[in-house]
């Protein structure tokens, strides 16, 4: 899927769901950032508030290597030092059968 | 209904793994696991049923806790002499905040079996049981020398609800295999030993080729 359009300038998407997981470590960071993605449909935007360091080098590749578009990945300084915001696409599900 | 906070920061490690998610978890909380025994061999499983979050656990067993029960990591020397299935139920609870343990009770209604029982007949009759009501049920056979561990599940004859019914047919075929899992488990084994075939359970409750028995 390209979400490519949701970051077009004079668009305005909003994000239909917000995490913030500055105040977790790994693994609960991209655990957190998961469960949000799966709690909204394909195609929408879950806004994530992340600090510098592990969460902002790991969250946002790991969700591109699970099939999420990364629509936006920007500094957030109103929320404070070294926090950046991230935007992710949920992508399609993959097909796999749900356990058990 | 959706993972609490305390739930997701519980089973963080399990909700990463490809295919369990959220979802997974949820039909894991929904899951209700009739465990037949309480010994050694059932106590580890009972943790770790606990511990992967299973709802709802609900223990058979009518004998008390002997001095050996210890070797299940379960029981302490001060619950010699209790009931096995309230003291394993209070030790679940004590393990886990987020399951329910209690005794089984007349009239309830599990959608998982796990029979751990001491004897083989007592594992025959309740195997037997959930294969009839069509539950997908696990049988762990331990003697001195080793084990086996035989997943089972048929369709019971009275129709099921549609969905229920896929579900079961579904978990029967995956138990089966292409070929008939249990069924070639059986002959391979009585090839490894050689022997005629033991008037056994359906399931097949049988020595477990890694550990033969000597012969005389």
């Amino acid at each position: 899927m390209n979400a490519a359009h949701l970051n077009a300038p004079g668009t305005s998407v909003k994000p239909s769901a917000r995490v913030d997981i500055r105040h977790e470590v790994c693994p609960l960071t991209w655990v957190r950032t998961r469960v949000a993605l799966g709690r909204i449909r394909p195609g929408e935007v879950l806004e994530v508030l992340l600090c510098e360091g592990e969460p902002l080098e790991n969250v946002p590749r790991t969700a591109a290597e699970e099939g999420h578009e990364v629509v936006r990945l920007e500094r957030a300084p109103l929320e404070g030092p070294g926090v950046w915001r991230a935007w992710l696409a949920r992508g399609e599900p993959a097909e796999e059968t749900p356990w058990p | 209904m959706a993972l609490s906070e305390g739930e997701i920061g519980r089973y963080a490690r399990q909700l990463l793994l490809p295919g369990m998610g959220e979802e997974g978890q949820e039909r894991l909380r929904a899951a209700r696991v009739r465990v037949a025994g309480g010994g050694p061999a059932a106590a580890p499983a009972l943790l770790y049923l606990a511990a992967a979050g299973v709802g709802t656990i609900w223990i058979d067993d009518p004998d008390a806790v002997a001095a050996g029960d210890g070797a299940g990591f379960m029981f302490g020397p001060a619950e010699v002499g209790r009931s096995r299935a309230v003291a394993a139920a209070e030790a679940i609870r004590a393990a886990s905040g987020l399951v329910q343990a209690d005794v089984l009770r007349p009239g309830a209604r599990p959608t998982h079996v796990l029979v751990v029982a001491g004897t083989s007949e007592v594992s025959r009759a309740v195997a037997e049981e959930a294969r009839l009501l069509g539950l997908p049920h696990v049988v762990a056979d331990v003697d001195g020398q080793g084990g086996a561990v035989t997943p089972g599940a048929e369709e019971r004859t009275t129709p099921l609800p549609r969905r229920v019914a896929a579900t079961t047919r579904a978990a029967a075929a995956r138990a089966r295999g292409p070929r008939g899992w249990v069924r070639r488990a059986r002959s391979e084994r009585r090839a490894w030993f050689r022997a005629p075939p033991r008037s056994g359970h359906p399931a097949g409750l049988h020595r477990s080729p890694l550990r033969p028995r000597p012969r005389p």
